[in-house]
Protein backbone atom coordinates (compact mmCIF):
# COMPACT_ATOMS: atom_id res chain seq x y z
CA UNK A 1 0.00 0.00 0.00
CA UNK A 2 3.01 2.17 0.35
CA UNK A 3 3.17 2.45 -3.46
CA UNK A 4 -0.24 4.10 -3.78
CA UNK A 5 0.16 6.63 -1.06
CA UNK A 6 -1.86 9.75 -1.68
CA UNK A 7 1.23 11.85 -2.23
CA UNK A 8 2.47 9.63 -5.01
CA UNK A 9 -0.96 9.40 -6.57
CA UNK A 10 -1.35 13.16 -6.75
CA UNK A 11 1.93 13.37 -8.54
CA UNK A 12 1.31 10.86 -11.33
CA UNK A 13 -2.45 11.11 -12.07
CA UNK A 14 -4.38 13.59 -14.31
CA UNK A 15 -7.08 15.72 -12.87
CA UNK A 16 -10.60 15.70 -14.29
CA UNK A 17 -10.09 19.20 -15.73
CA UNK A 18 -6.98 18.12 -17.63
CA UNK A 19 -8.71 15.08 -19.09
CA UNK A 20 -11.73 17.13 -20.15
CA UNK A 21 -9.42 19.64 -21.82
CA UNK A 22 -7.75 16.89 -23.80
CA UNK A 23 -11.10 15.41 -24.86
CA UNK A 24 -12.35 18.84 -25.97
CA UNK A 25 -9.21 19.47 -28.03
CA UNK A 26 -9.56 16.06 -29.71
CA UNK A 27 -13.21 16.86 -30.42
CA UNK A 28 -12.34 20.18 -32.05
CA UNK A 29 -9.62 18.65 -34.24
CA UNK A 30 -11.96 15.87 -35.30
CA UNK A 31 -14.77 18.28 -36.12
CA UNK A 32 -12.42 20.41 -38.23
CA UNK A 33 -11.14 17.38 -40.11
CA UNK A 34 -14.65 16.13 -40.77
CA UNK A 35 -15.99 19.47 -42.00
CA UNK A 36 -13.09 20.01 -44.40
CA UNK A 37 -13.79 16.62 -45.90
CA UNK A 38 -17.52 17.04 -46.23
CA UNK A 39 -17.36 20.20 -48.32
CA UNK A 40 -17.17 18.87 -51.92
CA UNK A 41 -20.17 16.55 -51.80
CA UNK A 42 -23.88 17.52 -52.12
CA UNK A 43 -24.12 17.81 -55.84
CA UNK A 44 -26.63 16.16 -58.07
CA UNK A 45 -28.14 14.44 -55.08
CA UNK A 46 -30.88 16.93 -54.51
CA UNK A 47 -33.98 15.97 -56.40
CA UNK A 48 -35.77 19.23 -56.74
CA UNK A 49 -33.66 22.24 -57.59
CA UNK A 50 -33.89 24.80 -60.37
CA UNK A 51 -31.23 22.84 -62.25
CA UNK A 52 -33.05 19.52 -62.15
CA UNK A 53 -36.52 20.71 -63.16
CA UNK A 54 -36.37 19.39 -66.75
CA UNK A 55 -35.16 16.00 -65.54
CA UNK A 56 -37.89 15.98 -62.93
CA UNK A 57 -40.58 16.57 -65.55
CA UNK A 58 -39.07 14.04 -67.95
CA UNK A 59 -38.81 11.31 -65.37
CA UNK A 60 -42.16 11.77 -63.69
CA UNK A 61 -44.36 12.70 -66.63
CA UNK A 62 -42.50 10.99 -69.45
CA UNK A 63 -45.13 10.94 -72.16
CA UNK A 64 -47.38 13.78 -71.02
CA UNK A 65 -47.45 17.45 -71.74
CA UNK A 66 -46.19 18.70 -68.38
CA UNK A 67 -45.53 22.19 -67.08
CA UNK A 68 -44.22 23.79 -63.95
CA UNK A 69 -46.29 26.93 -63.51
CA UNK A 70 -45.41 29.66 -61.05
CA UNK A 71 -48.20 32.16 -60.44
CA UNK A 72 -47.62 35.63 -59.08
CA UNK A 73 -46.41 36.33 -56.46
CA UNK A 74 -43.82 33.83 -57.49
CA UNK A 75 -42.88 31.92 -54.38
CA UNK A 76 -44.76 28.73 -55.04
CA UNK A 77 -45.29 26.71 -58.16
CA UNK A 78 -47.59 23.95 -59.31
CA UNK A 79 -47.19 21.11 -61.72
CA UNK A 80 -49.66 20.97 -64.58
CA UNK A 81 -50.08 17.70 -66.43
CA UNK A 82 -52.04 17.62 -69.70
CA UNK A 83 -53.83 20.82 -68.77
CA UNK A 84 -54.80 19.77 -65.25
CA UNK A 85 -53.25 21.64 -62.35
CA UNK A 86 -52.00 19.41 -59.55
CA UNK A 87 -52.69 20.65 -56.05
CA UNK A 88 -49.35 20.15 -54.39
CA UNK A 89 -47.37 23.34 -54.22
CA UNK A 90 -43.64 23.41 -54.63
CA UNK A 91 -41.45 26.13 -53.20
CA UNK A 92 -38.88 26.99 -55.83
CA UNK A 93 -37.83 30.55 -55.09
CA UNK A 94 -36.77 32.26 -51.92
CA UNK A 95 -37.67 35.71 -53.15
CA UNK A 96 -40.50 36.75 -55.45
CA UNK A 97 -38.10 38.51 -57.80
CA UNK A 98 -38.66 36.19 -60.74
CA UNK A 99 -38.70 37.00 -64.42
CA UNK A 100 -38.73 34.97 -67.62
CA UNK A 101 -37.04 35.75 -70.90
CA UNK A 102 -37.03 34.17 -74.30
CA UNK A 103 -34.29 34.24 -76.90
CA UNK A 104 -35.51 35.32 -80.33
CA UNK A 105 -34.07 33.87 -83.52
CA UNK A 106 -31.33 36.49 -83.59
CA UNK A 107 -30.30 35.50 -80.09
CA UNK A 108 -31.65 38.55 -78.26
CA UNK A 109 -33.43 38.09 -74.97
CA UNK A 110 -37.00 39.35 -74.82
CA UNK A 111 -39.09 39.38 -71.69
CA UNK A 112 -41.68 36.66 -71.86
CA UNK A 113 -45.35 37.22 -71.16
CA UNK A 114 -47.32 34.03 -70.82
CA UNK A 115 -50.64 34.10 -72.66
CA UNK A 116 -53.68 32.85 -70.71
CA UNK A 117 -54.00 29.68 -72.76
CA UNK A 118 -50.67 28.57 -71.34
CA UNK A 119 -52.12 28.55 -67.85
CA UNK A 120 -55.84 28.13 -68.44
CA UNK A 121 -56.53 30.60 -65.69
CA UNK A 122 -57.14 34.11 -66.91
CA UNK A 123 -57.23 35.68 -63.46
CA UNK A 124 -53.76 34.65 -62.50
CA UNK A 125 -50.58 35.82 -64.11
CA UNK A 126 -47.63 33.48 -64.31
CA UNK A 127 -44.07 34.69 -63.99
CA UNK A 128 -42.42 31.42 -64.95
CA UNK A 129 -43.53 28.37 -66.89
CA UNK A 130 -41.31 25.47 -67.77
CA UNK A 131 -43.05 23.48 -70.46
CA UNK A 132 -42.08 19.93 -71.38
CA UNK A 133 -43.71 18.58 -74.51
CA UNK A 134 -44.68 14.91 -74.82
CA UNK A 135 -41.54 14.19 -76.87
CA UNK A 136 -39.30 15.36 -74.03
CA UNK A 137 -38.44 18.74 -75.52
CA UNK A 138 -38.44 21.79 -73.27
CA UNK A 139 -39.79 25.12 -74.47
CA UNK A 140 -36.52 26.99 -74.13
CA UNK A 141 -36.63 29.80 -71.61
CA UNK A 142 -34.38 31.94 -69.45
CA UNK A 143 -35.26 32.32 -65.79
CA UNK A 144 -34.06 35.25 -63.73
CA UNK A 145 -33.99 34.67 -60.01
CA UNK A 146 -31.96 36.65 -57.48
CA UNK A 147 -29.50 38.05 -60.01
CA UNK A 148 -28.86 34.62 -61.48
CA UNK A 149 -29.98 33.61 -64.94
CA UNK A 150 -30.72 30.00 -65.75
CA UNK A 151 -31.03 29.05 -69.39
CA UNK A 152 -33.21 26.03 -70.11
CA UNK A 153 -32.55 24.73 -73.61
CA UNK A 154 -34.90 22.62 -75.69
CA UNK A 155 -32.69 19.56 -75.96
CA UNK A 156 -31.25 17.35 -73.30
CA UNK A 157 -28.51 19.67 -72.18
CA UNK A 158 -28.34 20.53 -68.53
CA UNK A 159 -29.58 24.02 -67.66
CA UNK A 160 -26.76 26.55 -67.61
CA UNK A 161 -26.31 29.31 -65.10
CA UNK A 162 -25.21 32.81 -66.11
CA UNK A 163 -24.59 36.10 -64.34
CA UNK A 164 -26.23 38.34 -66.91
CA UNK A 165 -28.31 38.25 -70.07
CA UNK A 166 -25.47 39.51 -72.24
CA UNK A 167 -23.48 36.36 -71.56
CA UNK A 168 -26.37 34.17 -72.70
CA UNK A 169 -26.84 36.24 -75.84
CA UNK A 170 -23.12 36.11 -76.59
CA UNK A 171 -23.00 32.35 -76.22
CA UNK A 172 -26.06 31.91 -78.44
CA UNK A 173 -24.92 34.31 -81.12
CA UNK A 174 -21.42 32.87 -81.20
CA UNK A 175 -22.70 29.39 -82.01
CA UNK A 176 -25.37 30.72 -84.37
CA UNK A 177 -22.73 32.63 -86.33
CA UNK A 178 -20.53 29.55 -86.42
CA UNK A 179 -23.39 27.51 -87.86
CA UNK A 180 -24.46 30.22 -90.30
CA UNK A 181 -20.94 30.86 -91.52
CA UNK A 182 -20.29 27.25 -92.31
CA UNK A 183 -23.32 26.53 -94.49
CA UNK B 1 -7.99 5.76 -2.34
CA UNK B 2 -8.81 4.63 -5.85
CA UNK B 3 -6.10 4.08 -8.38
CA UNK B 4 -5.82 6.80 -11.09
CA UNK B 5 -4.83 6.36 -14.78
CA UNK B 6 -1.20 6.80 -15.57
CA UNK B 7 0.13 8.73 -18.55
CA UNK B 8 1.03 5.50 -20.34
CA UNK B 9 -2.47 4.12 -19.99
CA UNK B 10 -4.02 7.31 -21.31
CA UNK B 11 -1.66 7.42 -24.27
CA UNK B 12 -2.46 3.83 -25.14
CA UNK B 13 -6.18 4.54 -25.03
CA UNK B 14 -5.78 7.62 -27.21
CA UNK B 15 -3.71 5.69 -29.76
CA UNK B 16 -6.33 2.93 -29.87
CA UNK B 17 -9.03 5.53 -30.28
CA UNK B 18 -7.18 7.24 -33.13
CA UNK B 19 -6.70 3.93 -34.92
CA UNK B 20 -10.41 3.22 -34.70
CA UNK B 21 -11.23 6.72 -35.94
CA UNK B 22 -8.92 6.41 -38.95
CA UNK B 23 -10.66 3.19 -39.95
CA UNK B 24 -14.05 4.81 -39.59
CA UNK B 25 -12.86 7.80 -41.56
CA UNK B 26 -11.64 5.57 -44.37
CA UNK B 27 -14.93 3.74 -44.47
CA UNK B 28 -16.88 6.98 -44.78
CA UNK B 29 -14.51 8.32 -47.43
CA UNK B 30 -14.86 5.12 -49.42
CA UNK B 31 -18.62 5.35 -49.19
CA UNK B 32 -18.63 8.89 -50.49
CA UNK B 33 -16.26 8.06 -53.32
CA UNK B 34 -18.41 5.18 -54.48
CA UNK B 35 -21.47 7.38 -54.17
CA UNK B 36 -19.84 9.97 -56.41
CA UNK B 37 -18.88 7.32 -58.94
CA UNK B 38 -22.40 5.98 -58.95
CA UNK B 39 -23.75 9.45 -59.61
CA UNK B 40 -21.37 9.91 -62.51
CA UNK B 41 -22.33 6.55 -63.95
CA UNK B 42 -26.06 7.16 -63.71
CA UNK B 43 -25.49 10.56 -65.23
CA UNK B 44 -23.69 8.98 -68.19
CA UNK B 45 -26.42 6.37 -68.60
CA UNK B 46 -29.07 9.10 -68.51
CA UNK B 47 -27.19 11.11 -71.11
CA UNK B 48 -26.89 8.07 -73.37
CA UNK B 49 -30.58 7.34 -72.98
CA UNK B 50 -31.48 10.90 -73.92
CA UNK B 51 -29.26 10.90 -76.99
CA UNK B 52 -30.70 7.56 -78.07
CA UNK B 53 -34.23 8.86 -77.68
CA UNK B 54 -33.46 11.98 -79.68
CA UNK B 55 -31.74 10.11 -82.52
CA UNK B 56 -34.45 7.48 -82.63
CA UNK B 57 -37.29 10.02 -82.75
CA UNK B 58 -35.55 12.04 -85.44
CA UNK B 59 -34.72 9.11 -87.67
CA UNK B 60 -37.85 7.04 -87.27
CA UNK B 61 -39.91 10.04 -88.38
CA UNK B 62 -37.51 10.99 -91.17
CA UNK B 63 -38.79 11.53 -94.68
CA UNK B 64 -35.52 12.16 -96.42
CA UNK B 65 -31.88 11.90 -95.54
CA UNK B 66 -28.82 13.39 -97.13
CA UNK B 67 -25.26 13.82 -96.05
CA UNK B 68 -21.86 15.07 -96.90
CA UNK B 69 -19.40 12.32 -96.49
CA UNK B 70 -16.24 12.86 -94.53
CA UNK B 71 -15.38 16.45 -95.06
CA UNK B 72 -12.37 17.26 -92.93
CA UNK B 73 -13.31 14.43 -90.63
CA UNK B 74 -16.70 15.92 -90.05
CA UNK B 75 -19.91 14.19 -90.75
CA UNK B 76 -22.86 16.31 -91.64
CA UNK B 77 -26.28 14.82 -91.92
CA UNK B 78 -29.46 16.51 -92.96
CA UNK B 79 -32.87 14.97 -92.64
CA UNK B 80 -36.41 16.13 -92.96
CA UNK B 81 -38.44 14.75 -90.12
CA UNK B 82 -41.72 15.26 -88.35
CA UNK B 83 -40.03 15.22 -84.96
CA UNK B 84 -39.25 18.66 -83.60
CA UNK B 85 -37.74 19.98 -80.41
CA UNK B 86 -38.75 23.56 -81.22
CA UNK B 87 -42.35 23.12 -82.24
CA UNK B 88 -41.68 23.44 -85.97
CA UNK B 89 -43.69 21.41 -88.42
CA UNK B 90 -41.69 19.16 -90.73
CA UNK B 91 -38.35 20.79 -89.92
CA UNK B 92 -35.05 20.12 -91.59
CA UNK B 93 -32.69 18.75 -89.00
CA UNK B 94 -28.94 18.99 -89.44
CA UNK B 95 -26.54 16.98 -87.35
CA UNK B 96 -23.05 18.38 -87.32
CA UNK B 97 -19.97 17.28 -85.49
CA UNK B 98 -17.62 20.12 -84.68
CA UNK B 99 -14.11 18.74 -84.47
CA UNK B 100 -12.66 21.73 -82.56
CA UNK B 101 -14.63 21.17 -79.40
CA UNK B 102 -15.93 17.70 -80.30
CA UNK B 103 -19.51 18.74 -79.83
CA UNK B 104 -22.36 17.24 -81.78
CA UNK B 105 -24.97 19.84 -82.58
CA UNK B 106 -28.48 19.43 -83.82
CA UNK B 107 -29.77 22.32 -85.86
CA UNK B 108 -33.43 22.63 -86.63
CA UNK B 109 -34.66 24.87 -89.39
CA UNK B 110 -37.86 25.37 -91.37
CA UNK B 111 -35.76 25.64 -94.53
CA UNK B 112 -33.27 23.36 -96.09
CA UNK B 113 -30.50 25.93 -96.08
CA UNK B 114 -29.21 27.51 -92.94
CA UNK B 115 -29.35 31.12 -94.03
CA UNK B 116 -26.71 33.16 -92.32
CA UNK B 117 -28.51 36.50 -92.54
CA UNK B 118 -31.95 35.32 -91.68
CA UNK B 119 -31.05 32.85 -88.97
CA UNK B 120 -34.32 31.03 -88.79
CA UNK B 121 -32.78 27.99 -87.20
CA UNK B 122 -32.57 26.79 -83.62
CA UNK B 123 -29.75 24.64 -82.34
CA UNK B 124 -29.00 22.30 -79.47
CA UNK B 125 -25.83 20.64 -78.32
CA UNK B 126 -26.61 16.95 -78.29
CA UNK B 127 -23.37 15.70 -76.79
CA UNK B 128 -19.89 16.89 -75.88
CA UNK B 129 -16.68 14.96 -76.32
CA UNK B 130 -17.88 13.10 -79.40
CA UNK B 131 -15.23 11.08 -81.20
CA UNK B 132 -17.22 9.41 -83.95
CA UNK B 133 -20.54 10.29 -85.48
CA UNK B 134 -21.44 8.48 -88.66
CA UNK B 135 -24.67 7.65 -90.38
CA UNK B 136 -24.80 4.94 -93.02
CA UNK B 137 -27.67 3.90 -95.21
CA UNK B 138 -28.35 0.55 -96.78
CA UNK B 139 -31.58 -0.69 -98.34
CA UNK B 140 -33.74 1.67 -96.36
CA UNK B 141 -31.98 1.06 -93.05
CA UNK B 142 -30.22 3.88 -91.31
CA UNK B 143 -27.26 2.79 -89.24
CA UNK B 144 -25.94 5.29 -86.72
CA UNK B 145 -22.59 5.01 -84.98
CA UNK B 146 -21.89 7.43 -82.17
CA UNK B 147 -18.89 7.22 -79.90
CA UNK B 148 -18.21 9.62 -77.10
CA UNK B 149 -15.86 9.95 -74.14
CA UNK B 150 -17.05 8.26 -70.99
CA UNK B 151 -20.07 6.73 -72.65
CA UNK B 152 -20.82 3.34 -74.08
CA UNK B 153 -20.84 3.59 -77.88
CA UNK B 154 -24.20 3.79 -79.62
CA UNK B 155 -25.00 1.55 -82.57
CA UNK B 156 -28.49 2.22 -83.78
CA UNK B 157 -30.24 0.54 -86.67
CA UNK B 158 -33.45 2.23 -87.74
CA UNK B 159 -35.84 1.56 -90.59
CA UNK B 160 -37.78 4.77 -91.13
CA UNK B 161 -41.14 3.86 -92.67
CA UNK B 162 -41.68 7.13 -94.55
CA UNK B 163 -38.14 7.62 -95.81
CA UNK B 164 -37.51 8.39 -99.46
CA UNK B 165 -34.01 7.36 -100.39
CA UNK B 166 -34.15 8.78 -103.86
CA UNK B 167 -33.42 12.22 -102.47
CA UNK B 168 -30.02 13.56 -103.34
CA UNK B 169 -27.05 12.32 -101.39
CA UNK B 170 -24.81 15.25 -100.90
CA UNK B 171 -21.24 14.34 -101.63
CA UNK B 172 -19.51 17.56 -102.50
CA UNK B 173 -19.42 20.34 -100.01
CA UNK B 174 -19.55 23.32 -102.37
CA UNK B 175 -22.23 22.37 -104.78
CA UNK B 176 -24.20 20.21 -102.44
CA UNK B 177 -26.68 22.45 -100.77
CA UNK B 178 -27.37 24.70 -103.75
CA UNK B 179 -27.86 21.72 -105.96
CA UNK B 180 -30.18 20.23 -103.46
CA UNK B 181 -32.07 23.45 -103.11
CA UNK B 182 -32.63 23.78 -106.85
CA UNK B 183 -34.43 20.47 -106.97
CA UNK B 184 -37.82 20.90 -105.33
CA UNK B 185 -38.23 19.18 -101.98
CA UNK B 186 -39.65 15.74 -102.64
CA UNK B 187 -43.00 16.31 -101.03
CA UNK B 188 -45.00 14.42 -103.57
CA UNK B 189 -42.62 11.52 -103.43
CA UNK B 190 -42.88 11.59 -99.68
CA UNK B 191 -46.60 11.40 -99.76
CA UNK B 192 -46.51 8.58 -102.24
CA UNK B 193 -44.07 6.69 -100.07
CA UNK B 194 -46.17 7.27 -97.02
CA UNK B 195 -49.29 5.97 -98.63
CA UNK B 196 -47.61 2.86 -99.87
CA UNK B 197 -47.11 1.07 -96.54
CA UNK B 198 -50.53 2.11 -95.26
CA UNK B 199 -52.06 0.57 -98.38
CA UNK B 200 -50.34 -2.69 -97.64
CA UNK B 201 -51.69 -2.76 -94.13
Amino acid sequence: MERYSSKRLMKSAFSLIELMLVVVIIGIVYALALSSFKAPEKQGLELFTLHTLPEYLRQNYALSDAKIVCFEPCGKCNVMVDGALLEDEITLFESSEVKSYELDLQGYAVEKEFPPHDIQNANKKACFILHKRPNGAIASIVLKNEKKFIYYTAGYEKPKEYDNLAAIQNDYQKIANEIGAER
Amino acid sequence: MKRAFTLIELMISIILLSIIVTFLYQAVAQLQRSNQQLLERTDAVDRRENVLRLLYNDFINARSLSWREKLMDTDKIMLQTSHSLHNMSQPFVHYRLYPDNKSLRRIESPEQNLEYEQKRFRFDTVLEGVEVFKVYENRGHCFIHLKSEGMEAIYLNILPPAMVFKSAQIKDSNTSLDENASTPPPNEENQAAQEEPSGEI
